[in-house]
This record gives C-alpha cells, sequence and structure tokens, in this order.
C-alpha cells in the first residue's frame, strides 16, 4: 500500500538570492526569507532546497532545508535553520542584503490528492515543512490537526506561525516544560483512538527517525493513511550522488531521500 | 576563439573537461543546469551487468576539505543502461565514456563486450579501483598483476579507447600505470577516491554504514598532482587527472603537469552547473591568455630551479 509518489515541481534551478530578513525562533533556530521568485511561485509542501552554506569550499557541501513557508505573490520564501554544525553556523550569521545560492524547488512533496482529514504531526525542527502544508491545506479547506513535540521550552519554535493560521497545535514537550509532559506520540495516541472513521484520517510526519517510527508503529496503524517526511545526508540534492539512500520497507532496495522523496507513504520505506 | 579541443591517443575531445564517474549520474539528471554538449565528454556512474542496489547508509559525509561516500557502485545494471540510459545519451554532441566495474574478471569482460555492440559510446573507463567495493577481500586495482591480467583480458573485447582508471590506494600507483600499458590500456585516469574514515565519537561507531570510504574534494588535488606527474613520468600514453578539481586553474594545473584532459568530480555535487564553467573559464583564459590551442600547455611545467612567485617571495 505505497501507492503513487508525491507531486513534484517543474525544473529546479541554481541561483544566488537575497537575504530579505532573518529572526531568531530560540536558542539555536533562525527563520531567514529569501527574495526567490522562481522557487517561491513553484515549490509545493513538501519540497526542499539544497543551500550552500558560503561563497567558499569549506564547509563544502550544501545543506537540505525543506521550505517553511512560500510567497508567490510577494515572491519569498522562508527556511528554518538549526545551527547543528559548521554549515549551519554560516548559515545563521547571514545578514540582510547578502546573497545566497541556493538550488530547488528540489524532490517530492506530500501527496494531497486523497486527504480527508490531516493530521500533522512534527517533531522539533521537523514542523519546517508541516506548516507550510498547514497552509496549503487550509486553502483546500481542509480540517487540520496539528501535534507539535519539542526536547524542552527551549526548543519551541513555529507556533506563532501556526496561531496565524489560526491552527492550535496540541504541543508536548519530553521534559514537560512546556505544553503536554511527554512524546508527542502520547497525544497523537489518545486523539487517533478516540476517531470513529480512522479511514478518514491522513497523517503527515517530518521529525526525527524514532518519532516516525514510533507512529507508524502505533495501534491500528494499518487503519489511518500516512505520510513521512525524511531527513537524510545529503549531498547533490538531484540524484546523481545516490549518497541519500535509505532502504525500502520490505529490506530489499533503496529510495533516494531527494529524488524518491523526501515524503515517502507509510510503508515505503525502513524507517 | 581558442581550440580547447585535446587528442587523447585514439579519442577527440571538444575540450578537456569530462565529468568524473559516480559524480554525474547517467549525464541527464544535470540536463536542468549544464548544456551536455558544451562537455568534452561524460563519464556514467559505474556500469555492472546486474543492477546493484548499493551499500547501506549513511553513504556519505562531510570532513575537512572534503567528504566521503560509500555508494558501492549503486548502478542500473548493463542491460537497463542500454535500455534507459544509452538512448539520451547518445543524442547528445559529447563523448559518451560509459565506466565498466565489476566483481570478477569475467564480470568486465561481460559487461565491455555487451556494450561494444551498441552505438555511441565513445571509450571506456575500467574503475578497478573503487575502495567500496570488496568481494572476498580482493581489490584487482592494487596489485600490478592483476591490474594487467585485467586489462589484457577486456582488451579483447573491444577496439574502442580503453581507459584505466588508478587507484592512489598504493605504494607505486607508476608500478600500476606500467601494468595497465603493457595490457593495453589506451589512456589512464588518475586517481580515483583516497581511502578515508570517519569516526563518530558519542556512538562510538564509524560515520559510514561500511566503516571505510572514498576521500574526494578539494584537499584531493595536491595528491591528485603528484600522482598524476609520477604516472605521466613513467607511460607515454595520455593521461587524464582527476582529485579536487572546482575551478579552470584547477584544470590548468593537471595540464601543466602533464595530464591531457580532466575529471570533475565531487564539484558536480556542490555547484551542478560548473562543468560549464569551468568550460567557459577555460575560454576565456585562453583569450586573455592569447593562448590559441589549449594542448601547447599540456606538460609544459617548468621543473628547473626553484618554484614559483609564491615561493621566491619565502627566501
Amino acid at each position: 500500500m505505497t501507492g503513487k509518489p508525491g507531486p513534484t515541481s517543474a525544473k529546479p534551478v541554481v541561483n544566488k538570492y537575497l537575504v530579505m530578513e532573518k529572526s531568531r525562533l530560540n536558542e539555536t533556530v533562525f527563520k531567514i526569507r529569501f527574495l526567490a521568485n522562481d522557487i517561491a511561485e513553484r515549490v509545493l509542501p513538501g519540497e526542499f532546497v539544497n543551500v550552500r552554506p558560503g561563497p567558499t569550499f569549506d564547509p563544502l557541501l550544501r545543506r537540505p532545508f525543506s521550505v517553511y513557508l512560500a510567497n508567490p505573490e510577494e515572491g519569498w520564501i522562508d527556511l528554518l535553520i538549526k545551527v547543528v554544525g559548521p554549515g549551519t553556523e554560516l548559515l545563521s550569521r547571514l545578514e540582510e542584503g547578502d546573497l545566497v545560492d541556493i538550488l530547488g524547488p528540489l524532490g517530492r512533496g506530500f501527496d494531497l490528492e486523497t486527504v480527508g482529514t490531516a493530521v500533522l504531526v512534527g517533531g522539533g525542527i521537523g514542523i519546517a515543512p508541516l506548516v507550510f502544508l498547514a497552509h496549503e491545506l487550509l486553502f483546500l479547506k481542509k480540517p487540520v490537526h496539528f501535534f507539535q513535540g519539542f526536547g524542552n521550552a527551549g526548543e519551541v519554535c513555529g507556533l506563532e506561525d501556526l496561531e496565524a493560521l489560526k491552527i492550535a497545535p496540541v504541543v508536548s514537550t519530553e521534559d514537560g516544560s512546556f505544553g503536554v509532559k511527554g512524546l508527542v506520540t502520547d497525544p497523537l495516541r489518545d486523539f487517533l483512538r478516540k476517531q470513529k472513521d480512522p479511514e478518514k484520517i491522513e497523517l503527515f510526519c517530518c521529525g526525527p527517525n524514532p518519532m516516525l517510527a514510533a507512529i507508524s508503529n502505533l495501534p491500528d496503524s494499518d487503519r489511518w493513511k500516512a505520510q513521512f517526511s525524511l531527513e537524510t545526508r545529503m549531498a547533490c540534492g538531484i540524484g546523481a550522488c545516490m549518497g541519500c539512500a535509505v532502504p525500502t520497507f520490505d529490506g530489499e532496495q533503496y529510495r533516494l531521500v531527494c529524488k524518491d522523496g523526501p515524503v515517502f507513504k507509510k510503508n515505503e520505506v525502513w524507517l | 576563439m581558442a581550440d580547447l579541443s585535446v587528442t587523447l591517443g585514439p579519442l577527440r575531445l571538444k575540450n578537456p573537461v569530462l565529468t568524473a564517474s559516480g559524480t554525474f549520474g547517467y549525464g541527464r539528471e544535470y540536463e536542468d543546469f549544464v548544456n551536455l554538449n558544451r562537455l568534452g565528454g561524460i563519464i556514467t556512474k559505474s556500469i555492472t551487468r546486474d543492477p546493484r542496489a548499493g551499500n547501506p547508509p549513511p553513504r556519505i559525509t562531510e570532513v575537512p576539505g572534503g567528504m566521503l561516500n560509500s555508494i558501492g557502485l549503486a548502478n542500473v545494471g548493463m542491460e537497463a543502461f542500454v535500455r534507459e540510459k544509452l538512448p539520451y545519451l547518445r543524442n547528445l554532441e559529447t563523448q559518451i565514456i560509459v565506466n565498466v566495474a565489476g566483481n570478477s574478471v569475467e564480470e568486465y569482460e561481460a559487461v565491455v563486450s555487451r556494450l561494444d555492440r551498441e552505438k555511441g559510446i565513445h571509450a571506456f573507463e575500467l574503475n578497478l579501483s573503487c575502495p567500496n567495493v570488496k568481494e572476498g577481500g580482493l581489490t584487482f586495482g592494487k596489485s600490478p598483476e592483476a591490474v594487467f591480467k585485467i586489462v589484457e583480458r577486456v582488451r579483447l573485447h573491444t577496439n574502442r579507447p580503453l581507459i584505466v582508471k588508478l587507484t592512489p590506494n598504493v605504494t607505486a600507483i607508476g608500478d600500476l600505470a606500467q601494468a595497465a600499458v603493457d595490457g593495453g590500456a589506451d589512456i589512464l585516469s588518475a586517481i580515483n577516491t583516497v581511502m578515508g574514515m570517519a569516526v563518530d565519537v558519542s556512538a562510538r561507531k564509524s560515520v559510514l554504514g561500511k566503516m571505510t570510504g572514498g576521500f574526494s574534494g578539494p584537499a584531493l588535488k595536491s595528491i591528485a598532482l603528484a600522482k598524476v606527474f609520477e604516472v605521466v613520468r613513467r607511460v607515454s600514453v595520455p593521461v587524464i587527472g582527476i582529485g579536487g578539481i572546482f575551478s579552470a586553474e584547477d584544470v590548468l594545473e593537471f595540464l601543466l603537469v602533464g595530464a591531457s584532459a580532466v575529471q570533475i568530480g565531487t564539484a558536480n555535487f556542490v555547484d551542478p552547473a560548473i562543468s560549464e564553467k569551468v568550460v567557459n573559464d577555460l575560454e576565456i583564459y585562453c583569450e586573455k591568455q592569447g593562448i590559441e590551442d589549449l594542448e601547447e600547455i599540456i606538460g609544459k611545467l617548468d621543473v628547473d630551479g626553484a618554484g614559483g612567485d609564491g615561493n621566491k617571495n619565502r627566501l
């Protein structure tokens, strides 16, 4: 039950784009807005861009980021950048007016063709593609439920953008310092248990792999549909290096996160 | 307009810029970014007899000065290559070089003899030195005897130009080069990746799924230049330089050292348009320098006396 792959934009472009603004959402997460007309007008929820950390070759490789929000009318895209190493550290130091080399849009995004009731489930920085998705789902007039987990209150980000969409997420933290104490799967499990019509439910999930695996192992998981956005180490982003392979559910082959994903249907890949 | 064309024995290229195997997919992956017809040639991913799924992840990681990969020759296999990939490549106006890999002498023979029946392949490059595939503890490319044997056998199956790609992971790359030429290679390419490793201290594990991988990237250039220098002094067949090439200036370094052409590898991952940019920049360089024929500078390294200006200043 893997279904056909999700949608993919027209051709990607590689270009230098202007930083319009930057804001800090918490200790390590920055939101950066780029003036990128040709990406903004084509990118679909769940697709990503591959960003060069700087103009030199050190650090070397591009860093992949799901698009957090896109505004085709104003021609900008927002990315959430969490500082985890030297590449993201450099990106976090960008200032308004800087030019950044971005390749995109890339990959296959969320498939919204059959969605009934959408349940969005994010873990940490995994909130990024889900905010863009929520935007699109509201435009399509679909009911949206949002579950978002963080490690602690210091890691919380993105909630004000959901608020602007009038979405009230169920937020949990592992240490209980913000929202419900526990894993995001705890309130999600309760919610799913109460659903009279689980067949109409479709989950859209992005977060650490153990979280995605836990979701796919929830009780009655065969009754609802699910799509998972994955993160891996990646080099080219265009299906050439084959570095971002993940095993298929049957363990027989591999899929490329950059080209076949980053969004995969339930039971398509091994989480 | 300067003449950028280069002649490598039986192989003529419109310019010296090729794309390295494993970094350019089957060519089409880059059509949105590069006018493929501007390139000197395209070298495909390694093709094996049967499809290969490749190594378990993680397959890549960035390290200082470059990256490690352990892809494991993931490819569609020779029949699917002929059916699905070759028709596109055949229609391009550039030289198509198929990189061939295998686990046995017989597999190399099988792939080359099969592909030799197809139109639109201008040369074969034998990958005898992939550091990421070892069956029964054997890596062909490391012993001159094995290199000689495999090249000699493959030579029987094709009259098209035969390139042998050399590994740097040996004590004497010159001996490998000589063995390849003795076996019947028309052209050599050097170097493949250098074996490397990265360790995740907190997990106490190798970062890569297969423990070790191949190092590539900017830091490879100085090593590759020295190896190419060694090879061109040892053999008289043309040599293609590979390793850390990110700019036209990098290409010129290899040409001066004696390479007749180059391959751009890891740089394609960083900037998908870089191969064509390098061709454009070579044209600009020749025009500015008044060079009419780029081949003039091949091997024109001044080996007498001290180094260039950079060194004089230090005395």
